[in-house]
């Protein structure tokens, strides 16, 4: 038998929840419906001894350096092995400090791209402050929660980086499809990252305090896209493809010319050619 | 409200159409939170750049909440009103935390929830009281201040650009309303101004029998501890309780 005690205080709880609903915008709410009525996909993992699919096709990395962070991708997209595009912008800018990057599903990708944009913008246009970059960060785990545990799940493997506020600081997050969130100095995502990762960890110390110039971390991020390039088919060569470089400082979300990363490229090319490892 | 309203209110309230009866209610509701927070009153009184006071006299402690991002002070006519507000208040921490982050739960937040809480509060049929709270709601850097009143409605104004020397929730009567800006006003520039605020505070609260009275220094908040927020009442207590 439910109380007069119990109605009252359900109903204050709907009234709490009415008056949350009509505060936030809709796109803080994730619908489970929108979850469940995705189909059941068995994604597959992998084809027999190749490298598995879901991880095939890029490289993403993202560092500190002593003005902020440096965030860089190449621009192949492929399809098990064929090239289908070799123009892609892996590197996406979301709010005014912060950005997003992904390795896995293009498709599954673009729509996480998406929907952050859209939170981030419907939060700034109902509250005139832009969403911080663990909420962005968290939303996104959310989403991803949600179709992880529905069944189906999102083949994004993401790093999200940007400034934090209270305190001030850059922040690099990795979301996996599973919802969980990770935190480092450097991050690296997709078929290439290995190769990166290793190129990266040379400068460890010098990313973990924050003492590498611009110039000298777009020289690590070209080398380390270079490195990946140079190994996994499913990343292109800085030679055929400029990669995608952009920087968050405390002035906000920039990318970096192409035809200033081209030169970096050139002279990185240049420099391998003098020592015999390309001809 | 005045006399004749308060008459009509409850002339429409005991029939006629289902329209006027809600709006009757509506009405109702809203006198009765007035009447219950009655004299009591919290005023922020803005002594010179950087330098504020926090004057309290009720009959019921107020409460105090303060986040990362916003202070906010509740005035109340009971415990069970400030208690209920105070709690509605961290629920709603917890679920901004839950969507986004801590970090999003600042004063503009805080100010759209109270207020259209306490609108549907006062606008809901099955809840025969409403609430009988008012806000105010501070960033860390005193800055800005929001006022939300017991029916939801809500003021804004930058501290720093404002003229204004005293803000006030509270004290629905107009000869007390009156008697408390002028007494600021006549004290502002004085050295011993908490001093004037004691023994004024102390006449009125006689005469109103209000017996809780404060009168304290707010501290600003701290936003770069590394995060710990704290929901106890910060306030140092200056005054005392009379």
């Amino acid at each position: 038998m439910v109380t007069d005690f119990e109605n009252k205080l359900k109903m204050r709880k709907e009234l709490f929840d009415a008056s949350l609903r009509s505060v936030l915008p809709d796109s803080a709410f994730i619908e489970i419906r929108q979850a469940r009525s995705t189909p059941l996909i068995q994604r597959p993992t992998s084809l027999g001894n190749h490298k598995p699919l879901l991880e095939s096709g890029t490289t993403v990395l993202a560092f500190h350096f002593n003005k902020g962070i440096i965030m860089a991708g190449d621009r192949q997209t492929s399809s098990g092995f064929s090239v289908v595009s070799s123009e892609s912008l892996k590197v996406n800018k979301i709010g005014s400090h912060s950005g997003f990057m992904f390795a896995g599903w293009v498709g599954d990708g673009q729509m996480v791209t998406s929907v952050l944009r859209k939170v981030d913008a419907d939060f700034t246009s109902r509250f005139q402050m832009s969403l911080s970059l663990e909420g962005q960060a968290n939303y996104l785990v959310r989403l991803m929660r949600a179709y992880y545990e529905h069944g189906s799940f999102l083949g994004v493997w993401g790093i999200i980086a940007g400034l934090s506020v209270i305190p001030t600081e850059f922040k690099i997050y990795n979301i996996e499809p599973s919802g969980s969130k990770l935190t480092g100095d450097f991050m690296t995502e997709g078929s290439g990252g290995p190769e990166a990762e290793s190129v990266l960890k040379r400068f460890k110390g010098r990313i973990k305090d924050r003492s590498l110039n611009f110039k000298e971390a777009l020289d690590l991020a070209v080398s380390a896209i270079y490195a990946s390039g140079d190994t996994d088919m499913g990343t292109s060569d800085v030679r055929i493809a400029i990669p995608t470089i952009a920087v968050i400082t405390q002035v906000g979300f920039n990318y970096i010319k192409e035809n200033t990363v081209k030169v970096v490229c050139e002279a990185l090319i240049k420099k391998e050619r003098e020592s015999g490892n390309v001809r | 409200m005045s006399a004749k309203r308060r008459g009509k209110a409850v002339i429409r309230r005991n029939g006629h159409s289902s329209r006027n009866k809600f709006l009757s209610d509506a009405t109702f509701k809203e006198f009765d939170a007035q009447r219950r927070l009655g004299d009591s009153f919290c005023m922020f009184i803005k002594i010179k750049d950087g330098q504020y006071r926090f004057w309290f006299l009720t009959n019921t402690m107020p409460g105090v909440l303060n986040f990362k991002r916003c202070m906010i002070v509740i005035l109340g006519s009971s415990n069970i009103d400030v208690g209920i507000a105070s709690d509605e208040i961290k629920s709603l921490r917890s679920r901004i935390s839950e969507i986004y982050s801590e970090r999003e739960f600042h004063p503009t937040v805080a100010l759209n929830f109270l207020s259209r809480y306490l609108r549907n509060s006062v606008e809901e049929f099955w809840l025969l009281r409403s609430l009988a709270v008012e806000f105010m709601i501070f960033d860390p850097m005193f800055e800005f201040l929001h006022i939300v009143r017991m029916n939801g409605d809500f003021t804004s104004c930058s501290l720093g650009e404002s003229t204004e020397t005293a803000y006030l929730i509270g004290a629905y009567n107009k000869s007390l309303r009156k008697k408390l800006f002028a007494e600021i006003q006549a004290h502002i520039g004085d050295s011993d101004l908490d001093e004037q605020i004691k023994k004024f505070g102390s006449k009125i609260g006689k005469k109103h029998k209000l017996s809780c009275f404060l009168l304290v220094k707010p501290e600003i908040l701290s936003t770069t501890d590394g995060g710990q927020s704290s929901d106890d009442a910060k306030l140092p207590k200056e005054g005392e309780n009379s």
